[in-house]
């Protein structure tokens, strides 16, 4: 421990003079080796237990997919597949070896395994009933278009059907076995999106109105429960206790009995296309619009996530047999699941996100048991943090303003420049993108490239009005003899500056107005009614407007810029330039101007930074318009967040972000040059 | 005293120095009028009927009529209102969290106090347009769209650094001694804040809460963004404001929203009279420079 004497105040002694070795705390830096000796133990145990650990839980099969959108598995090692071209294909051993075509689309496909009937349901309302060999044995006519269906073991079919998009004309029927008419039917309250029935005679069904339903065996509601988003399938356990369903947005929610909802994960952000589960393991697998497949437990915890492909996943089997599982993609090999690894995955997990803890963990330590080791850091440690806890009110002082900096301005500028890199909007799929939005920004957007034209012009205009009239009237009320002159003369043109400056935007839209607008009863007063015209909604003239508004320009912020500077001037240099018989004009340029440049600068970066920034006043002159005329790509970002089209926001913000910098770093190198000359 | 003679002077300069005069006076005069020409016609129509105004926009509002301001103001109090809770809400919260942080940049020691001080100011250098975008996914995220409360904390957070950067170098000039007196006296570090340094610093608490005065009391886009027709501040409210009044169904009903632009412009106006002494001398000192 620290044997030294407490040291109050800095030694004027060089600490090399103590000897390197007594400047060590053997105990505290035994204790670093054994920490280090720990950290390379556990990551090597780790790293060994973890790579046992990593067995295949996805293994290409032999089959595979060409435009496939629905399988189902027969016994035997067989299966039943709708494609994109209408047809139902018979694969066995890895090939198909039959195939039958439909003359519409199908969106129903079911079969069950005891008796190997096939029910193909299409667009055209006919469920067709085939054998394991794909022959016909009975067409049942169902009417409207079949948009879901099951064939549960107690035998017969339960279908979903309807007419119409987004409408309430929908149906769930069931059909007994060998019948022709459903022996019930119940109207949905909209278009219905997934199906599913239960042994007991259960019947599933959600909705694209973002809801589920369960029927008893007669037809009748059970229960109804609304969730986020339109569900796009169900996975009922077989004894009815628990469903899982799969949403348009990639969430997964687990309904109890009565349809209450127990859980939401949100493996993915793509709809779910296909969930199965394992009954041995208790493990549900979904897989996405996006190619992944997800493993989930049954308290909603996300064993596994694996992009396996790149389109849909569109079916997830159970085998009968070892209890593996058979994932579907659109297109390409078809995938044997080994739930099995997914336990041994989960953990994995699990594990390393303790081993990134506790590794995070022990290197603080073992750092922190380097720098106390050291006498001279432990010293110089305990007195900043004796100081940090003596002046601790400081902190206290300090809290509340650095949180709010830093959720509302360091946190959304380091997300400006995130999200600029995504398509992030309100709408679809978040994804990052990388240089796409500026990309298109700086190549292909019309409105963008016609904006930054008209800035420019702003800019430059914005410029010249900033840095001449008020300068005039600075120099001109310098110019007056009286002290009280010049103060009531400031105090005067101070004074419109009481109006607020939107209010200000709001007059000069009345002056603009096309029917009792000042502008044009001016023109008339003038006998210049030729030259009258809807100043802001002329396309030629809606810019020059929005830029001549204002006038004359004697804003009170430069104006007392100016003023001040001026005042500032020495008066010894007026007096010699008086006495070397200066005119005012030359007094004017080799005084004044040069000696104003710090107030210039000033000036300049405001009317900068606010010609880039400022479009609220255009939006209020004119929104933008007529047509594109006057866009300026502030305006063209407000527009974007108020589509929600975010990322291609931020992107735009990003870029004009840098326009100010480059026009700062510009204005403050022209300062050094301007320092250099003098 | 003595006058001087002017022997070396030309017998012209008088004189051309006196056209100067005059010509400096003449153009001091006809900028004026010009600079206040927009406001005296608003002034004007907003004291005439709208009818008079479209018969003849030119005559003089006499007798003055104040039915606009009747209308515009029974319109408007609820906006103006919003208004000012917003911008006071928002100017007492700067002031009240910025004052101790201000404090402790400026008058304590303490560990991280150069860093944290430029992880401050730095904030200034982020200019407002690259925030638009994360602010209003940030105050959707934060389910603070759509309230005037969620406004105000936007705007208490965007006003922090300038308002510690200025409190802090004012502290920071503020006599050592008192401080010391104060501390041998038993007074704590809030003590002394509260008691010596902030009554010290009214003039640039003043300073700092008409700079965000003029900010909030006008912001547009921001509010627009944030809140729901039914919660408009008043520039927000006057942006579409054409109260149908009168018989000129398509045609805008100056007279009133003339009267409209008056009553917004109060608030800004009596903070100019009785505060323009702080401005103008805070910016006419010549140590705004860049």
């Amino acid at each position: 421990m620290n044997t030294y004497p407490e040291q109050t105040g800095r030694s004027v002694l060089p600490r090399a003079r103590v000897p390197a070795r007594a400047g060590l705390n053997q105990r505290t830096l035994r204790f670093a080796v054994l920490l280090f000796a720990l950290i390379l133990l556990i990551n090597g145990a780790m790293f060994v237990y973890l790579n046992r650990l990593d067995t295949d839980v996805v293994t290409p099969r032999s089959e595979t997919s060409q435009g496939v959108i629905q399988a189902i598995a027969l016994d035997g090692g067989r299966f039943v597949a709708a494609n994109l071209s209408n047809e139902v294909l018979l694969v066995e051993g890895g090939e198909v070896v039959n195939s039958l075509p439909f003359p519409t689309v199908v969106g129903g496909l079911a079969a069950r395994a005891a008796d190997g009937r096939i029910y193909v349901g299409t667009t055209d309302g006919l469920v067709t009933i085939l054998d394991d060999q794909l022959q016909p044995l009975q067409e049942v006519m169902i009417g409207g278009r079949i948009v879901g269906l099951e064939a549960p073991p107690q035998g017969g079919f339960l279908v979903a059907h309807g007419v119409g998009a987004y409408s309430d004309r929908y149906w769930v029927s069931y059909v007994p076995e060998g019948d022709d008419q459903p022996a019930w039917s119940t109207q949905a309250d909209f278009t219905i999106s997934a199906l599913a029935m239960l042994a007991d005679g259960t019947a599933l069904f959600s909705t694209l109105n973002s809801r589920v339903a369960a029927l008893d065996a007669n037809g009748q509601e059970r229960w109804k429960v609304t969730l986020g988003q339109p569900p796009t399938e169900l996975e009922p356990l077989p004894d009815g206790s628990r469903v899982l369903v799969g949403d348009d947005r990639g969430n997964l929610t687990l309904l109890g009995q009565d349809g209450t909802p127990l859980w939401v994960v949100a493996p993915t952000q793509y709809p779910i296309r296909s969930i199965a589960h394992a009954p041995e393991d208790d493990v549900f697998f979904a897989g996405d619009e996006h190619g992944s497949i997800f493993a989930v437990n049954d308290v909603g915890g996300v064993l596994l996530s694996q992009q396996v492909t790149q389109g849909n996943i569109d079916d997830i089997l159970p085998l009968s047999g070892d209890g593996g599982l058979l994932a579907v993609p659109r297109n390409g090999a078809w995938l044997s699941i080994t739930p099995q690894g997914v336990t041994g995955a989960g953990t994995a997990i699990q594990l390393r996100t303790v081993w990134i803890g506790l590794n995070a963990g022990l290197i603080a330590a073992l750092l922190a048991a380097l720098v106390l080791a050291v006498e001279r850091w432990r010293r110089a440690l305990a007195q900043q943090l004796r100081f940090a806890f003596k002046q601790r009110a400081a902190y206290i002082f300090i809290l509340p303003s650095l949180l709010l900096i830093l959720v509302f301005s360091y946190y959304p500028a380091a997300m400006a420049f995130y999200h600029s890199f995504t398509n992030f909007s309100a709408r679809g799929v978040t994804e990052l993108i990388g240089l796409d939005n500026y990309v298109k920004l700086l190549r292909s957007d019309f409105y963008f490239r016609v904006g930054f034209g008209n800035m420019a012009l702003i800019i430059l205009t914005n410029l010249i009005k900033t840095m001449t009239v008020p300068l005039l009237v600075a120099e001109l009320i310098f110019a007056l003899r009286k002290e009280v002159h010049r103060y009531v003369f400031r105090t005067l043109f101070v004074l419109p500056a009481v109006v607020p400056s939107l209010i200000t935007v709001y007059l000069w839209r009345m002056v603009y107005d096309p029917y009792a607008g000042l502008l044009n009863q001016l023109l008339g007063v003038f006998g210049m009614d030729h030259l009258q015209r809807a100043w802001l909604g002329n396309e030629q003239t809606a810019l020059w407007a929005i830029i001549g508004a204002g006038f004359p320009y004697i804003s009170a912020f430069p104006f007392l810029i100016f003023m001040g500077g001026l005042l500032n001037i020495s008066q010894e240099l007026y007096d010699a330039a008086k006495i070397d018989g200066a005119t005012w004009w030359s007094r004017f340029w080799r005084i004044d101007v040069p000696l104003l440049i710090p107030q210039f600068r000033l000036l300049a970066f405001f009317s900068f930074s606010g010609a880039i920034q400022g479009f609220a006043h255009i939006f209020i002159y004119t929104r933008g318009g007529p047509g594109y005329a006057t866009y300026v790509p502030g305006l063209q970002m407000y527009y974007r967040i108020t589509e929600g089209d975010f990322g291609y926001a931020s992107a735009i913000g990003v870029v004009l972000f840098m326009m100010v910098l480059i026009g700062t770093i510009f204005i403050l190198r022209f300062r050094r040059e301007a320092f250099e000359v003098q | 005293m003595r006058t001087q003679p002017t022997p070396s002077v030309q017998p012209n300069y008088r004189q051309r120095r006196q056209w100067t005069t005059v010509l400096i006076y003449t153009l001091l005069g006809v900028l004026l009028f010009l600079s206040f020409f927009v406001i005296l016609i608003m002034i004007s129509l907003s004291l005439r009927p709208t009818a008079l105004i479209y018969a003849d926009f030119w005559s003089l509002p006499w007798p003055p009529v104040f039915i606009n301001y009747q209308t515009a103001i029974f319109d408007l109090i609820p906006a103006m209102l919003r208004t000012l809770l917003v911008t006071f809400v928002s100017i007492a919260g700067i002031l009240i969290i910025a004052c101790p942080s201000a404090y402790a940049f400026g008058r304590m020691r303490f560990p991280g106090n150069e860093p944290l001080f430029y992880l401050v100011l730095a904030v200034m250098m982020i200019p407002g347009v690259i925030l638009l975008t994360p602010h209003f996914i940030l105050a959707q995220q934060l389910g603070l769209r759509g309230s005037l409360w969620g406004l105000i904390a936007f705007y208490i957070a965007g006003g922090q650094p300038f308002a510690i950067f200025l409190i802090s170098t004012f502290f920071r000039t503020q006599a050592e001694e008192i401080f010391e007196a104060a501390r041998i006296d038993g007074a704590s570090e809030l003590q002394a804040l509260i008691r010596i340094a902030v009554p010290l610093a009214w003039p640039i608490l003043m300073t700092v809460a008409i700079l965000n005065f003029l900010g909030i009391y006008d912001d547009f886009i921001w509010p627009r963004l944030m809140l729901p027709q039914t919660q408009q501040t008043l520039v927000l409210a006057l942006e579409r404001y054409n109260p149908q009044v009168g018989e000129f169904l398509s045609r805008p009903e100056l007279g009133p929203q003339a009267a409209g632009y008056v009553f917004a412009s109060i608030p800004q106006l009596l903070i100019f009279v009785f505060a323009m002494r702080y401005f103008i001398q805070g910016l006419t000192s010549g140590a705004v420079k860049a």
